[in-house]
């Protein structure tokens, strides 16, 4: 489960444009620094061996997989692709799919279309309503049923928070799944047992969690 | 394979939740920062959590931290990888690691010493069962 809601990155974009500038500069730093670094180490490579790859020195490198010291620019990232052996895409993008990334949220990408080549603004978007339907959509989801693993307790309407707060003599934060609503919560327990068809959205095992 | 970090936050005997309340008084300027960085740890193994955004601190602790460059200023984060993970996997369960956040501040000095006494003595409790942890919300 993301830690940021769909619902508080849609408000913080709506703050102001200044606000949405950072989101854009920050998660672009970000990405890009933690892309390096993971899939250097997808590949089982140093710095070093990656410095080598590309043509740079070691310092070089780990200046350009922290997100704070890290600028690099077009050409670098080639030679940075090239060397992973991965492609590169660089292009605008309206910020719903920004926000979809952030949030983890399945989207399908129009590809190349006229649409996605004269990039929507955030306040076209505003227009069209693209915000007010994802919150809307995310909003429908929150309706499902939490169901507390450890406990066996059913919230319905609950937040992941909820549920937690709602169990307070629990001696440990523990796991908590969603379904959709449906039988009560020894079918969940059951189901939820012995054949692990539900979604985990958040959670740690910790200490003896009955499988009932 | 899929790394989602849990962080749960220092809850004192009494009950007060003195990180979470720290974090909630941030301008909305911090909270977007933290947590655009620790949305990001959340999904990198351990083996990738590096400086400057992670620093080991010895005996268990570690810090996170945070730079707002807006205001230019850095966060700091004290915490601990707590609580342990179960013995044992349940069928269809999935482990998930976790970090537990001590005690938060503004960088104001390189070496903490202050910050670092005061998330120490909380780790102690929590490792005592004198203190419990939360689920700490980011929003």
């Amino acid at each position: 489960m993301p830690l940021n809601s769909l619902k508080a990155v849609i408000a913080r974009l709506r703050r102001s444009r200044a606000a949405r500038k950072q989101f854009v500069e920050s998660h672009l730093a970000k990405t890009i620094a933690y892309q390096i670094r993971a899939t250097r180490d997808r590949l089982g490579w140093s710095q070093q061996q990656l410095a080598g790859e590309v043509g740079m020195n070691q310092n070089a490198i780990s200046r350009l997989e922290s997100p704070e010291y890290g600028k690099p620019t077009l050409t670098t990232l080639k030679r940075l692709a090239s060397a992973l052996d991965v492609a590169l895409v660089v292009r605008f993008v309206p910020f719903s799919e920004l926000v979809d990334w952030v949030t983890t949220t399945p989207r399908t990408i129009s590809g190349l279309s006229t649409e996605s080549l004269a990039v929507a603004d955030f306040d076209a978007e505003e227009r069209m309503g693209v915000f007010d339907a994802m919150v809307e959509q995310s909003a429908r989801l929150h309706q499902l049923t939490t169901f507390d693993f450890a406990t066996g307790a059913l919230y319905q309407n609950a937040t992941l928070g909820e549920a937690y707060t709602a169990a307070p003599d629990f001696p440990q934060p523990h796991l908590v799944v969603v379904k959709p609503i449906f039988g009560s919560a020894d079918v969940m327990r059951k189901q939820a047992g012995s054949q692990g068809r539900y979604q985990i959205v958040q959670g740690t095992a910790v200490g003896e969690v009955s499988n009932g | 394979m899929e790394v989602i970090w849990a962080f749960f936050g220092y809850e004192t005997p009494a009950g007060g939740r003195l990180v979470q309340e720290w974090f909630d008084d941030l301008l909305p300027e911090e909270k977007d920062e933290a947590l655009d960085t620790i949305g990001y740890l959340q999904k990198l193994p351990l083996s990738l959590w590096a400086k400057p955004e992670y620093e080991p601190l010895g005996e268990g602790l570690s810090e996170l931290r945070f730079k707002v460059n807006v205001l230019k200023k850095i966060y700091r984060i004290y915490g601990f990888f707590w609580p342990p993970p179960p013995k044992a996997e349940l069928p269809g369960q999935k482990r998930y690691p976790s970090y537990t956040f001590l005690h938060g501040k503004l960088k104001k000095v390189s070496n903490d010493k202050d910050g670092q006494r005061e998330a120490r003595k909380r780790m102690g409790q929590i490792e005592r069962k004198e203190a419990r942890v939360h689920a700490f919300k980011f929003s």
